[in-house]
């Protein structure tokens, strides 16, 4: 036998790529996440809930326990401002 | 300054709205500082738009623990069951998700980043995760 037929292809390599990595990038997504998880609950919980969710700011109001949808909308505000800010200081 | 986080306010209306924004515009617009920060809010702003539009990303629902959800490959009356990626074994898995009282998915998202990490205390019914 030759050298050559004792050698075994290796193993298939596993996509394991998000479709949301495929968009943007698994450096982006891992950016997002890690920060997400930096946030206080209530923000993280915003975050999930309005951008990935689509929920309305009245359904909002009634997760996060806000009297109004005004008052949602307002914390799911500072939530996208201070994720944004994790995100840049993960990225410095 | 006080220019530069009216800028950043708008922008976050602009996600939480899905109105249209002219990023490069957005970018060459503030100082150096703020535009580190703007670049964030356009990765966001995608994140939210893929979301929106795109059913592969809504229905993978991010992280669960230290299992990152590549897809899902079953649904029915058992629950649902993923692909994952295991981070701390490297290793790919399979993450079956029994029905909870809550609407799946959502619920199961937003108590999974708000506990972290799932253990006994977890109030989820959960998640056997064997190799796949």
């Amino acid at each position: 036998l030759s050298s050559e037929k004792l050698v075994r292809p290796g193993p298939k390599k596993l996509s394991v790529e998000s479709p949301l990595e495929q968009a943007i990038g698994q450096e982006a997504v891992e950016r997002y996440e890690g920060a997400l998880q930096r946030l206080k609950a209530e923000e993280r919980e915003a975050i999930i809930a309005r951008v990935e969710m689509g929920y309305s700011f009245e359904e909002l109001a009634e997760a996060l326990g806000k009297p109004t949808p005004d008052a949602a909308r307002k914390a799911a505000h500072r939530a996208l401002v201070r994720l944004a800010e994790e995100m840049k200081r993960a990225a410095e | 300054v006080p220019q530069n986080e009216r800028l950043i306010d708008d922008l976050a209306d602009a996600i939480l709205d899905a109105s249209p924004v002219d990023w490069a515009a957005a970018e060459s617009s503030s100082d150096e500082t703020a535009q580190l920060v703007v670049r964030q809010l356009r990765v966001l702003a995608a994140v939210a738009d893929l979301h929106r539009v795109d059913p592969k990303v809504a229905d993978a629902p991010g992280m669960w623990s230290h299992l990152r959800l590549v897809e899902r490959i079953g649904r029915g009356a058992f629950g649902e069951v993923y692909r994952a990626w295991d981070t701390r074994l490297d290793r790919e898995v399979a993450l079956k998700l029994l029905p909870a009282d809550r609407s799946p998915g959502i619920g199961q998202r937003l108590q999974s980043s708000t506990k972290g990490d799932c253990s006994p205390k977890c109030d989820i019914p959960t998640s056997s995760a064997s190799t796949a």
